[in-house]
């Protein structure tokens, strides 16, 4: 089967949440961009809520996007399981149209890396710019590889996370084949969702695909410049940390002033 | 220091054991150092001479330095001024330059503020200049710059460092023998080590290059040692900065014979029109 015919990764969204929900690391600067907002916040890209529905929770006027329907009727069933009705609209981060401004949107979970090209990413970061209030912030998380993960060959299936299947004794692992093209910054992913059996046997498998196109520091820098925003920070860590090395997750805020 | 377009290394050595003799703060401070070393490479001579000669009106040669590109233009009836920020550099360029009785035009100034009276069918920065801009805004200022100072339909050519995998992945801090170099008397070889720290975030590489004067039975005579901080750019963020800079067109390869950019290239080779540009 080659890749083009596997489904995308997000079409799959209770795989998907079983083995993403448990990163929540990022989850306190989600709460406290939200809660410091003083007005509406998007969540771009906001998948199956993970961050959403904790925002609602907190009583932030939070709405989302997000281009994979399966992914967004997950979050609607979500935040419906605890009394929420959001606002969430499918659409393409590089050309959408919300019916209101936003103090605050926010990109997290590398979900910017889904922009593939460079007018892909200026695209977005305008769309986001026309979308906030005067004094706006975007908030925004992306990561780049380190040497290390250079010298892991293409190819070849590595095992990124295993957690278990609630309440049946199975394991669900993530398995990744990459193909990097690091001219492009691009990489091309194979994901196998692999589910073992206390004995170690496979009883599943689904194949999957997704593609993901990382940026530098200072080339997220001329991004945000060439896109219009005058005023940015650039992070190494979700506590606003300084950015000095390439395993820190790398977190931006651009001000619409 | 202006590194020529890197070799893999193949091995890594001992730091040098012996005697110091000259430090300076930079390459550009010791011009006959700096010609012994690297006035004999030849590889993008050609690439840069045939350019120069079909631009078809003037040439700025940006970072000119002792000339070894500039003084072949000259000779070659190319009308080209050159600019340079390293005034003993262009002293030794201007010595050069009577020797072979000619008077070239020399700015002494920034790359990052360039301000002449002409305007130019070419401008080109070659040897791996532009990485002595360490930040986006000195890249784009020099970029720009750049772009103001092309008459309509002219060009900007240059070769820049780029990184690669492998090379990211080699280690820091360990001494690398770049090449051994003969010099005229043949009785001196100059053999160069270069120990570099990379900072990945910020995509700098400082170099400290220790150069040694060996005789003919190996014995080290003399030691040199200078520092060099560069920043190299990736692909996209040069486009990125080329767009900033007001630039409308360019191609992006490497090498001087045309050749594609691939994962193991280290090195850019960029022409960028302004407004009015075409191929």
């Amino acid at each position: 089967m080659s890749e083009r015919e596997l489904p995308d990764v997000y079409d799959d969204p209770e795989a998907y949440d079983l083995v993403f929900e448990q990163f929540d690391e990022d989850l306190p600067l989600w709460l406290s961009v939200g809660r410091e907002a003083r007005g509406p916040v998007l969540d771009l890209a906001c998948g199956t809520g993970r961050v959403l529905v904790r925002l609602l929770e907190q009583g932030v006027d939070a709405d989302g996007l997000d281009s994979a329907p399966a992914m967004l009727e997950r979050a609607r069933v979500k935040a419906q399981a605890k009394g929420f009705t959001p606002r969430l609209v499918q659409g393409d981060m590089r050309d959408f149209t919300m019916p209101r401004r936003y103090t605050r949107v926010l990109c997290g979970f590398n979900a910017f890396a889904h922009a593939m090209t460079i007018e892909d990413q200026l695209r977005t970061l305008r769309c986001v710019r026309e979308h906030l209030e005067s004094g706006g912030a975007l908030v925004l998380h992306t990561s780049f590889p380190s040497p290390s993960y250079w010298l892991q060959p293409d190819g070849e299936p590595v095992q990124e996370i295993e957690v278990e299947r609630p309440g049946t004794g199975t394991r669900v692992q993530l398995w990744d084949t990459r193909t990097k093209d690091p001219v492009n910054q691009r990489q091309r992913s194979e994901i196998e969702y692999r589910e073992v059996d206390a004995g170690g046997r496979v009883v599943a498998s689904r194949r999957l695909r997704t593609e993901q196109r990382w940026v530098y520091r200072w080339e997220l820098e001329l991004l945000l410049r060439a896109a219009g925003f005058q005023r940015f920070e650039i992070h190494g860590g979700y506590r606003g940390e300084p950015l000095v090395r390439p395993d820190q997750p790398m977190v931006a805020w651009a001000w619409k002033d | 220091m202006r590194l020529r377009p890197r070799v893999r290394p193949t091995t890594a050595v001992a730091p040098p054991r012996s005697r110091e003799s000259l430090v300076v703060r930079s390459p550009y401070e010791d011009p006959e150092l700096y010609d012994l070393l690297f006035d004999g490479y030849r590889e993008d001579l050609e690439f840069y001479l045939a350019h120069a000669r079909a631009a078809g009106g003037p040439v700025l040669d940006l970072a000119c330095g002792s000339g070894r590109l500039l003084l072949p233009m000259l000779e070659a009836g190319v009308d080209v001024e050159g600019l340079d920020v390293e005034s003993e550099m262009l002293a030794a360029l201007t010595r050069k330059a009577r020797e072979r009785g000619l008077e070239p035009v020399l700015h002494p100034g920034d790359m990052r503020s360039l301000d002449l009276p002409r305007r130019y069918a070419l401008i080109v920065c070659a040897f791996n200049t532009l990485v002595h801009n360490l930040t986006p805004e000195d890249w784009i200022a020099t970029l720009r710059g750049c772009r103001e100072h092309l008459a309509p339909g002219g060009s900007l050519l240059f070769d820049v460092q780029t990184m690669t995998p492998a090379a990211l992945c080699d280690p820091d801090g360990v001494p690398i023998q770049e090449f051994d170099l003969p010099t005229a008397d043949a009785a001196v070889t100059l053999r160069v080590f270069d120990t570099r720290r990379k900072d990945p975030v910020g995509q700098i590489q400082r170099s400290r290059v220790e150069v040694q004067e060996l005789d003919a039975a190996g014995e080290v005579l003399d030691t040199h040692r200078f520092e060099a901080t560069m920043r190299w750019v990736q692909k996209n963020e040069l486009v990125l900065m080329l767009t900033l800079a007001g630039f409308e067109r360019w191609e992006i390869g490497s090498g001087f014979a045309g050749e594609p950019l691939g994962p193991d290239s280290l090195q850019l080779v960029v022409r960028a029109w302004g407004e009015g540009g075409s191929a």
